[in-house]
């Protein structure tokens, strides 16, 4: 499972390059300038109504970009029910705009039909495997594709968990038929967050699941102290998230990567340089590797 | 060993700042399970927050400072999120500073949130359905006044005793200019639909909010007419109704 095995027809491949989040604010310089970058991942639920500038955007978008769908509130983690508004929504899309690749989190976001907006923590249990495999097997039956479901980053651990994270996102993803979005920011924040090793947890991920990566920023917050790393999407990678993923890259190698930065959003022309930047350690990955 | 839906339950008290006994199924690790959650706390806090601030910037600036921010959470738990998709969230917020700000010199803030909401509602409302004009004209003529008149689905109305058009407009943007505004200069009846890139806010006159009102209210032509010429006898409505065909803000018909 590379994530884009089982593309449906008039989907384009994603290119082993790295893309870049798609915000409204950067449409009409995308559309304008058309810069040279792999492809856009749009957060799906941007993307829900039917009407307004967002989709008629994305729609002259994809004549030029590959794109993929990102999803943040279809709460797969969760409890309740599976929302058949949400995931009503989530297929339309994905058949209007013929996406490279879904993704979604491996989180909850609400209980008893409140929504928190948020990717709120699961505990690595075997329960909560078997339920994330039910959940994400209907959303594929739904969309009639696979999708990809991404680590997430996490501030407290339970005491109830019965295998590591790494475990548990491989049983989940091997369980379900899905694949992995392995995001590099994200182990780095739960390893140095939890005392985790962040190179044994990409080791532990198969390399058969993964279909794509992510990079960001972090925030680092101290109190008392401690510190704590936030997952904020700010800025560029710093040096040590940067080393894991040259290591990602290495083990994972022909999967597309995605720069995500979502807080304090910089001009599109500061985007694209860093995409561009992350090309250049791969295409050096590469050469040193041939 | 709590079960998943223990476990969530347990986290959703949490998050609403209640004693929730999650704290038991944390680990510790240098931070204790209270701090830890309540940084998830915070971020639900701040996610609330920054969606506000982006979908009331006017509101944002009148209120000044961490205004938002100190009713973020009020407001969450006021009028919870029921959907995975955020767009939403802000429905009833313009009620919710109404109720806050009732009898304070402050609740035309509540106003102004009403005319961004409907600003926000516009942009991704559905897009209308073409005009029929070959099917309304091959109706006869006295039939017209029995057909009911769809407004398009962006189009809103709002209305308030302040100069909220004036208010909205001295805010809108985060370093605009500090303007004075009167709020006893006189209110606003506004018109809001989409255009090509956005939306559009016109000011209604008495005679076409009478008329738009009635339409609203799936009143016939005959009766929103009726409405119109009942606050100004002298006005012809047909330009009304064709004008409000020809820029899209009505988009189709039916049978009363």
């Amino acid at each position: 499972m590379r994530g884009t095995s089982a593309l449906p027809s008039g989907a384009q491949a994603l290119p082993v390059q790295t893309g870049i989040g798609l915000r409204a604010l950067h449409h009409d310089d995308l559309l304008a300038s058309k810069p040279p970058i792999g492809w856009l991942e749009a957060h799906s639920e941007n993307y829900f109504p039917d009407g307004g500038s967002q989709p008629e955007a994305l729609e002259r978008l994809r004549a030029h970009y590959p794109i993929a769908l990102h999803g943040v509130g279809l709460s797969l983690g969760s409890t309740d029910p599976l929302s058949s508004t949400h995931l009503a929504h989530l297929a339309r899309i994905v058949e209007r705009f013929e996406p490279s690749i879904v993704s979604e989190h491996l989180s909850f976001g609400a209980f008893d039909g409140i929504h928190y907006n948020d990717l709120l923590p699961l505990p690595y249990t075997r329960e909560c495997v078997a339920h994330l495999v039910s959940r994400i097997s209907a959303v594929q039956d739904r969309l009639r594709r696979p999708i990809l479901v991404e680590n997430a980053s996490c501030y407290l651990r339970y005491r109830a968990d019965e295998m590591s994270e790494a475990e548990f996102v491989g049983e989940v993803a091997r369980q379900a038929g899905c694949g992995v979005l392995l995001d590099i920011n994200n182990i780095y924040v739960n390893a140095r967050n939890h005392g985790l090793d962040a190179q044994a947890y990409i080791e532990a991920i198969p390399v058969e699941l993964v279909g794509e990566m992510h990079l960001a920023g972090h925030t680092v917050n101290r109190h008392d102290g401690q510190e704590i790393l936030i997952d904020t999407h700010i800025g560029a990678p710093c040096a040590a998230v940067f080393a894991l993923y040259v290591q990602a890259v290495r083990r994972f190698s022909e999967v597309p990567t995605l720069f995500e930065w979502d807080t304090d959003v910089p001009d599109l022309a500061t985007l694209v340089a860093e995409a561009h930047r992350i090309d250049r350690v791969r295409e050096q990955l590469d050469a040193d590797a041939a | 060993m709590p079960t998943l839906r223990e476990l969530q339950a347990a986290f959703a008290r949490a998050l609403k700042g209640d004693a929730s006994g999650a704290d038991a199924w944390v680990e510790a690790g240098g931070f204790a399970p209270e701090r830890r959650l309540g940084i998830y706390r915070h971020n639900v806090d701040a996610i609330a927050a920054g969606y506000l601030r982006a979908a009331f910037p006017a509101v944002t600036r009148l209120g000044g400072g961490d205004y938002l921010e100190g009713l973020a959470r009020d407001y969450r738990l006021a009028h919870p999120s029921r959907s995975g998709n955020l767009q939403d969230f802000g429905a009833c917020f313009a009620d919710f500073l109404a109720a806050q700000l009732r009898e304070t010199p402050y609740d035309f803030i509540a106003d102004v949130a009403r005319l961004e909401w409907a600003y926000q509602d516009v942009l991704v409302a559905a897009n209308p359905q073409t005009f029929d004009l070959e099917a309304f004209l091959a109706i006869p003529p006295e039939a017209h006044e029995t057909l009911v008149f769809n407004l398009a689905p962006s189009v809103r109305r709002v209305a308030s005793r302040y100069p909220i058009y004036a208010l909205w407009e001295a805010n809108r943007t985060e370093d605009a200019e500090v303007t004075l505004i009167d709020l006893q200069a006189g209110g606003d009846c506004l018109l809001l639909y989409r255009v090509a890139g956005g939306a559009q806010v016109i000011e209604l006159d008495a005679p076409t909010d009478a008329f738009v009102s009635a339409l609203l209210q799936r009143a016939s032509l005959g009766q929103a007419m009726a409405a119109l010429e009942a606050v100004d006898p002298e006005r012809d409505p047909a330009p009304v109704l064709f004008e409000f065909i020809q820029l899209g803000r009505i988009d189709g018909f039916a049978p009363a």
